[in-house]
Formats: C-alpha cells, sequence, structure tokens
C-alpha cells in the first residue's frame, strides 16, 4: 500500500511509476536479445498497475483550468478500480464457496458405506460434487454478503459503463453524429406523444366521437 | 472404509465411453441443429393484430371450439412465448386447443432503444389492454378468460384488478405475488441494486444479463451437469432435439426495454406492493381486492425461480370468493414442457374453464 500523504513515499512512487513506464515503453520498442518478451511485458505491466491497490485517495483538489478535461479519464480510472475492487471481492466469495463445497464432498465421501451407497463411477462422483456444490452455493447465495458482492459488483460496472459512455459522447458530439442522450431524448419525445394521443383518443372515446 | 469405491480400470472405461458419447452426440446435435433451431413454435396459428412490436396470434383449432369465450394468454417479457408451444409432444397450447380452447397468445417481441421509455402502463393498458379490447370486439364479449404465466401472470393480476370488468376468468401460472418470502433468491439478489440508475445508464436492460442472474440461481446444475446429457441422449435424436429447442429458449432473453423493468423491480421485488399496497400503475392504483373474478392460480413445487411460497399467498390476497390454488410437483420449466405436465395441466385448465 502507497501512502499518497506522506510527500516522500509518494514522490518515490512517482518515480518507481516513470522508471517502468519508460521501462514498458523501451520493451515495446523491442526487447533485449535473450529475453522472454511475453514475461518482460507481463512483469512491467503488473508492476504498473500494482497501483490498483491503493488505499482510500485523498482528497482530489477540484480540477480546473486546462486540467478540467482529464475528469472524464480520472473517473473512468476510478471506476475501471471500482470495478476490479468488486470482482475480488465477488471471486474471494466464490473461493470460499468453492472450499466449502469441497469440505462438503470430503464429508459426503467420509460417510460410512452403510450409511450411504459406495460411489462407484466418477459420473456418481460427478453428480456428488454438483449436489454438495449447490448447497454450499445456496447457503452462501442466500446470504447478506453475496448479494451485497453482487450489487456492488454490477453498480460499479454500470459506473464503469457510465464513464466510457461519457467519453464517447464527447467523441461522437465532436465528430458531429448522434449520441446516446440524443437518441433517448427523441425517443422519451415519441413515447410521450404516445401517451398524449391514447389520452385524446380516450377523450374522444368518452364524447362518443369515434377516434380518427 | 469411505463411500469411494472407483475402480481404476473401470473409471479409464467410463471416461472412454463417455468422451465417445459426447463426441457422437455433439455430431448429432450439428447435424440436428439446422433443422431444430429458427422454430417459434409448433402449431399453426395467424397474428390477428399488430401493435408496435407486439403481435397477438390465434391458434387453429384442433377441435371445434367449446366456448365462445377465448383465452387470451400473456406470457412474460424476460423470455420468448414458445415455450408454450415448444414441440408437438410439448405443448400447453396444443393441450388447450385439444380440449376445444380458443387459443391466443400475446408476442410481446423484442423491445430496441425506441421502446426504452416504455413502462408498465403500456404494458398492462395499453398493449394488454388492446388485446383484449380487440378480442372482446371481435368475440362480442364483454370479457375475456386470461391465462398469465410468470412474469405475465404478474402483469395479467395488475390488469384484471385494474379492469376486473374485462376478464371473466383468470389463470395465473408460476406467478410471483409475495416477492418477500425467504426462498426468493432472485428478490434477495436484487433488493440491493439501485436499478433506476442501472436503467439509466444501460437504457434497455440486457436479456443476457438477466440470463446470467437466472444460471446464477443453481450454476452447477445449470452450467455444468445439464451438459453432461448431451452424452446420455448420443443415440437418442428425438432427446437431442428437444434439448437444442431448450437451450435455444433458454438463451433467447428478450432486452427489457428499461422504464418498465426499473418500475417491475421497484414494484414488486424491492417494494413487495401487490402485498404491502401502494402500488399505481398509469396514475391508478392497482388494488387485488379489486379483482373479483374465479383465479385458478398453477404453481410448482420445486420452482427455484418463482418458489411456491412466493405464489400461494395470491388467495388471501385477491377480493374474489372463487379461488381454487393448484400445486403442481415439478419445476418452474417442467410445468410447461414435462410429459406429466402434457397431460395434467392442459385438462386441469380446461376442466377449470369450463363450468365458469
Amino acid at each position: 500500500m502507497v501512502d499518497w500523504l506522506n510527500p516522500d513515499e509518494a514522490m518515490r512512487r512517482i518515480i518507481a511509476f516513470g522508471d517502468d513506464y519508460l521501462a514498458l515503453a523501451q520493451s515495446l520498442c523491442g526487447p533485449a536479445a535473450g529475453a522472454d518478451p511475453s514475461a518482460s511485458l507481463r512483469d512491467r505491466y503488473e508492476r504498473l498497475f500494482a497501483a490498483a491497490s491503493l488505499p482510500p485517495a485523498p482528497p482530489a483538489l477540484p480540477l480546473f483550468g486546462p486540467a478540467g478535461a482529464q475528469g472524464a479519464h480520472e473517473r473512468l480510472i476510478a471506476a475501471t478500480v471500482r470495478c476490479q475492487r468488486a470482482a475480488a471481492r465477488f471471486n474471494e466469495l466464490l473461493a470460499t464457496i468453492a472450499a466449502a463445497a469441497a469440505d462438503k464432498l470430503l464429508a459426503a465421501l467420509a460417510a460410512p458405506r452403510e450409511a450411504e451407497p459406495p460411489v462407484t463411477s466418477l459420473r456418481e462422483l460427478h453428480g456428488l460434487w454438483v449436489r454438495c456444490g449447490e448447497e454450499a452455493y445456496a447457503v452462501a447465495a442466500h446470504g447478506e454478503d453475496f448479494a451485497h458482492a453482487q450489487a456492488e459488483l454490477l453498480a460499479a460496472t454500470v459506473e464503469w459503463r457510465h464513464e466510457q459512455q461519457q467519453l464517447a459522447e464527447t467523441w461522437a458530439s465532436a465528430l458531429g453524429l448522434p449520441t446516446t442522450a440524443e437518441l433517448d431524448a427523441i425517443n422519451q419525445r415519441v413515447h410521450a406523444l404516445i401517451a398524449r394521443i391514447a389520452e385524446l383518443e380516450r377523450q374522444l372515446g368518452r364524447q362518443g366521437t369515434p377516434p380518427p | 472404509m469411505t463411500r469411494l469405491a472407483i475402480d481404476p480400470a473401470r473409471a479409464a472405461n467410463e471416461i472412454a465411453d463417455f468422451c465417445g458419447r459426447l463426441a457422437a452426440g455433439v455430431r448429432a446435435l450439428g447435424e440436428l441443429g439446422a433443422t431444430t433451431a429458427g422454430s417459434d413454435g409448433a402449431s399453426p396459428r395467424d397474428a390477428v393484430r399488430r401493435d408496435d412490436k407486439l403481435i397477438l396470434y390465434r391458434y387453429r383449432p384442433l377441435v371445434s371450439r367449446a366456448d365462445a369465450t377465448p383465452l387470451l394468454i400473456c406470457y412474460a417479457l424476460v423470455n420468448r412465448p414458445y415455450m408454450l408451444d415448444l414441440q408437438p409432444d410439448r405443448s400447453l397450447i396444443r393441450g388447450l386447443l385439444a380440449r376445444g380452447v380458443d387459443v391466443y397468445l400475446i408476442d410481446w417481441g423484442y423491445p430496441d432503444r425506441g421502446d426504452r421509455w416504455l413502462e408498465l402502463d403500456d404494458y398492462v393498458n395499453r398493449y394488454l389492454g388492446g388485446c383484449i379490447d380487440h378480442l372482446r370486439r371481435a368475440h362480442g364479449v364483454p370479457s375475456v378468460n386470461l391465462l398469465g404465466v410468470c412474469q405475465g401472470g404478474t402483469l395479467a393480476l395488475c390488469h384484471a384488478a385494474l379492469h376486473p370488468e374485462r376478464v371473466r376468468n383468470l389463470v395465473t401460472m408460476v406467478t410471483p405475488v409475495d416477492f418477500h418470502t425467504p426462498e426468493n433468491l432472485l428478490a434477495k439478489w436484487i433488493r440491493e441494486v439501485d436499478v433506476e440508475r442501472m436503467v439509466e445508464v444501460l437504457g434497455n436492460v440486457p436479456g443476457a444479463l438477466l440470463n446470467a442472474a437466472f444460471v446464477g440461481l443453481m450454476p452447477l446444475r445449470l452450467a455444468s451437469r445439464k451438459y453432461a446429457t448431451i452424452a446420455d441422449h448420443a443415440d437418442d435424436p428425438a432427446a437431442l432435439a428437444g434439448f437444442l429447442r431448450m437451450e435455444r429458449w433458454i438463451a433467447d432473453s428478450p432486452d427489457q426495454a428499461g422504464a418498465a423493468f426499473a418500475q417491475f423491480v421497484r414494484g414488486f421485488f424491492q417494494e413487495n406492493r401487490f402485498v404491502l399496497g401502494g402500488l399505481t400503475i398509469g396514475g391508478s392504483r392497482v388494488d387485488l381486492q379489486h379483482l373479483v373474478c374465479p383465479v385458478l392460480n398453477v404453481y410448482a413445487s420445486r420452482d427455484h425461480i418463482v418458489p411456491p411460497s412466493a405464489s400461494r399467498p395470491l388467495g388471501g390476497l385477491i377480493g374474489s370468493r372463487d379461488y381454487t390454488g393448484f400445486e403442481f410437483d415439478g419445476g418452474h420449466i417442467g410445468v410447461y414442457v414435462s410429459r406429466r405436465a402434457q397431460e395434467l395441466l392442459p385438462l386441469t385448465i380446461a376442466e377449470w374453464l369450463a363450468p365458469r
């Protein structure tokens, strides 16, 4: 974890990031002879994005002047990090369920043969695994943790998509293309018009005048 | 001594046999694919009304029609209605036709971006109401029989409560009414979701997202064990064809019109308004006490999507004194396609409707 409020540590991290970025660029230009290019790239990426496990960020300065335009990109990065965290939390729960399912399977197999019939085929073993897995999953899936983690993953994904959409709309607008927001607004107007026509037809019907 | 008693040599044979049968099953599926895919139902029918993307179908009779009052089937928005007529020997619709019922079906179509602002008012009053009005005019009757399936049952309940004079008899099948019972996993999951924000960003809600949620209810059974049955049916083309049709149906999930989806989730899944009251659609209050027609409520004892506990309370919520609950021993899909359902459900529905 990087303590961003500690100026020395923050500076070291920024310098390290710069070094990593430079090294990554150099890797992309051509790896050293004999080096495994994919391993080198992977290593660089991992170091570069280790910053994703940041502690809560310090209060951000309001963006002003030319920096204002970078706000959309910063929000997208923040949304990406939120998505990664939510996915990690959800995967953690799934791993816990898998462990519980394995425990159940072991317990089921350890039951004495007199109490339960022996498992004599792989098919039966698979069936037992599915049953144990579903039982473990059901317990977790009905819990609040699971519902909360799933809802957070969905919400984070929605916000990530929103930030991407905002950027895309900026570009679409700059290129003179219709945006989603504009299409939605037009569709909303059409829907309101249809509702208005239906209401007028109902009023005409009540007055005994057949609608046109 | 543990229960595990797998002989290694036998296990090796089992693996080889399974792989061989799976390969044969996959080959057979490939040959069947072109002839099985693409069907929207097994029974002949005619489109009699169109309204935006909605199509109202009337099925051609198999025997002379027994009753002047037609039966209108209102299916869910989240899946396609051909599940009710999947193949000739697995068809609730065919079973009803064989008993002289005059069957109509609403096909909601596939909402696109232009439908993003459709509300529950549009589905319950404009579309469903338009179909009912069409049938009232076409048949010269003041009211029709209405059969609502799953979410379509919830929409049908809303309509019947808002316009009791238009519904002569109501049949609900695997229809959720109380959304807050402990077994209702979907409701537990969606209660924490900010559905308005989701719809604001996504517009329509992707059908694939809902499908993932349905598979997530029992992921190991629905995403693993089910596919092992391909090997079991390798030499049974009819069973494989049925498997293909079912797979196609499961994946054929229309996107959901955003505004209506948000209202449905908020009103039912999150706020349980049938039970707690306070539901309004199109500016009118929906009170199930206003529903006074005879009601047949069919639910499935092993339904993992709409648990029976979510359907059973209907009898205590409606104003009707003629209520019949019918518990089918099966699951949410089995209620349409299982062999037992083919015999039992059309008969139960037709016999219940006949004297009413």
